[in-house]
């Protein structure tokens, strides 16, 4: 996984995101245990304190627990991380439909150019954004 | 014990014929982080470093490290990388390594090895044979390689490449224990800048700012390479 | 740690002298035997032999210069180099006191002294067998047999004499060297033309010493009725001689107690690596 940072945020923030991202996506199981603190620094080039930081995020919206011993654990509650993930999908439609908007693309247009996508266009454009943008649409609708 | 700060400056200055290199600076370096000692060219970065090892003497103030002025007690816990060429050219690789763990009893001579192997570095070449860059990372090796308490890195990333300097900063991420604390001084602060929990902004030997690297973040909402260009602004 | 440095100080001096040593009993050694065959004074000398022993004393003559000049240089550089330049950022970081970077380097500069001169002493002894014909290994055997057949006659005064004058060579041998370090050592506190300083402390410190010799010699002089000494003198030839050398011993150890003193506050207090 790459880690990459952008200039704006706090990089404890960023680390959380995409630590939930790699929960939400299956890349850690529900139940399994995360790497070390220092291993996962170490992975993404960052200070251990500021890889604890993000974990204690983490932590807190109960995504991950901390065994006192053994470690840190993902979440066996597979509806927070449902959840997690609908809260996810849900930031990026908004942000999509905001781009639409500002491009001047109706919400008619939208759903047309979304099935259009679907069934002729090129995968690789959509294929990440699929899930969130269907999701997104029942919603919207 | 454990809790105090590692190292504390109170009212250090050092005053040449014509310049101050250091005036009135009061800080307190906990444990357990890593800090940036960022400000431009002649700010007296390396001078600060030059008095926490006892290499010159402040002219007022002073600097303590655990506790004592910088001394044989001192040194047993710190660990010195200077921004200078500062080897004997005529010593080979594992002299050094012979060296390091003949003076420190800290030096972990396993890890060492461990990373000249990694890096490719012919152990039996004498040090003037080496390039620049491959001398550089022997001096950080031999550095990160002792288990100190405080590390005090100067410029530990200005002549080598992009390639290296990740492999520098991952080796000084890996190799601290959280009751040590690193002080690294750079003008490269966008390559050091994720490392990194607190930045100090140093200028004309003054202390202008102390934070904390997400507090700059999250108040100034850009990076702290951003941030330190708007503050030095010419 | 002093046994570390100073097995690191040997290691960092030895090879360059250790050649130069060896070159130097190599090439009187060629001498002795190039000489040897055709002796010097033989009427059949022609032109190229001629040359040639020049070329071979003339580079002879230069090697000995040589090693006395590399151990001179050799003191100061390791002093200059290794302690108050670039070299001086690791030797200073490590976990010692200043007293033991001294010592070490004062031992090690001693002893290099004294194996120079021997080593040239010994080179100029291989060629000198050259003045004696056919000498080889009873000169050294004879010599062997003298020396034994001396000694137990010696008693303990020759014995007393002996040992001081060792003593004394020593100690003079450690303040001059001593006197090197603390020039270097007050010079380079200075911000601008720390060498320049360093001669200037060499100066100022040799002018204190000569003053400090002839105080001594002066108060001695007027202070102590010359009737005095003269009794002191008179009763045995053997109290003047313990009284001479072992004021001298005091001296020379007064010198270097002084001259490290500074050496050791100067690197202790007033480092100033630039």
């Amino acid at each position: 996984m790459e880690w990459n940072f952008d200039n704006q945020r706090p990089i404890y923030t960023q680390l959380a995101e995409m630590i939930r991202m790699c929960i939400i996506s299956g890349i850690y199981q529900p139940g399994s245990r995360l790497p070390s603190v220092r291993e996962l620094a170490n992975e993404a080039s960052v200070n251990p304190n500021t890889m604890q930081k993000a974990l204690a995020e983490l932590e807190r919206t109960g995504l991950i627990y901390a065994v006192r011993t053994s470690g840190r654990f993902v979440t066996e509650d597979e509806e927070k991380i449902a959840s997690a993930r609908r809260s996810l999908a849900e930031g990026e439609v908004e942000k999509f439909l905001r781009k639409m908007k500002d491009l001047g693309i109706g919400r008619d247009e939208v759903i047309e150019l979304i099935r259009r996508s679907e069934t002729g266009g090129k995968e690789e454009t959509v294929r990440t954004s699929d899930v969130s943008v269907s999701d997104g649409t029942q919603e919207t609708a | 014990m454990m809790n105090e700060n590692i190292l504390t400056c109170r009212n250090l200055s050092k005053n040449y014929a014509h310049l101050s290199a250091l005036s009135g600076i009061n800080m307190n370096i906990p444990r357990g982080r890593i800090i940036g000692l960022l400000g431009p060219n002649g700010s007296g970065k390396t001078t600060f470093m030059k008095i926490a090892n006892g290499l010159i003497v402040p002219s007022e103030g002073e600097l303590l490290i655990g506790g004592h002025r910088p001394g044989p007690e001192t040194k047993k816990i710190v660990s010195f990388l200077p921004a200078t060429d500062y080897l004997p050219s005529w010593m080979s690789v594992e002299n050094l390594v012979r060296f390091f763990s003949d003076f420190f009893g800290d030096f972990n001579a396993e890890k060492a090895d461990g990373m000249l192997k990694r890096l490719d570095i012919d152990t039996r070449a004498r040090l003037k044979t080496l390039s620049k860059g491959t001398k550089e990372k022997v001096q950080l090796i031999l550095a990160m390689s002792r288990e100190a308490q405080l590390y005090l890195l100067d410029e530990p990333i200005g002549g080598v490449d992009p390639a290296a300097r990740d492999y520098i900063l991952n080796t000084i991420i890996t190799n601290y224990n959280e009751d040590a604390s690193v002080i690294i001084s750079t003008h490269l602060i966008a390559d050091v800048e994720k490392v990194l929990d607190d930045v100090i902004f140093i200028q004309n030997g003054q202390i202008q700012l102390c934070r904390p690297v997400d507090e700059i973040r999250e108040q100034e909402g850009k990076s702290v390479d951003a941030y330190f260009r708007e503050v030095f602004r010419c | 740690m002093l046994k570390k440095l100073t097995k690191y100080e040997f290691k960092a001096t030895g090879r360059t002298l250790g050649i130069l040593y060896l070159a130097l009993i190599i090439l009187s050694c060629v001498c002795r035997l190039i000489f040897g065959l055709n002796s010097f004074n033989a009427p059949d000398v022609n032109f190229a032999t001629g040359i040639s022993s020049l070329i071979l004393i003339f580079l002879y003559g230069m090697l000995i210069c040589a090693v006395l000049v590399v151990t001179f240089l050799m003191i100061i550089q390791r002093f200059w180099k290794n302690l108050l330049q670039n070299e001086g950022y690791l030797m200073n970081m490590l976990p010692v006191r200043s007293w033991q970077h001294i010592a070490s380097k004062l031992l090690v500069s001693v002893v290099w002294t004294f194996a120079s001169v021997i080593v040239v002493f010994l080179s100029i002894l291989i060629l000198s067998t050259l003045a004696m014909k056919e000498i080889s290994m009873d000169f050294f055997r004879e010599f062997w047999t003298d020396l034994m057949e001396v000694l137990p006659h010696i008693g303990f005064d020759g014995a007393y004499l002996i040992i001081m004058s060792i003593v004394i060579l020593l100690l003079m041998t450690a303040s001059e060297i001593l006197q090197l370090y603390a020039a270097m050592s007050v010079g380079q506190t200075q911000n601008r033309y720390k060498i320049l300083c360093s001669f200037a402390a060499y100066i100022v410190l040799s002018i204190i010493f000569q003053l400090i010799v002839s105080l001594l010699t002066w108060s001695t002089g007027t202070f102590i009725p010359d009737g005095v000494l003269m009794t002191l003198f008179s009763t045995s030839v053997n109290t003047a001689i313990y009284a001479g050398t072992t004021i001298i011993a005091v001296y020379y150890l007064a010198k270097c107690a002084i001259l490290f003193f500074i050496t050791n506050y100067c690197l202790k207090n007033k480092l100033n690596l630039e």
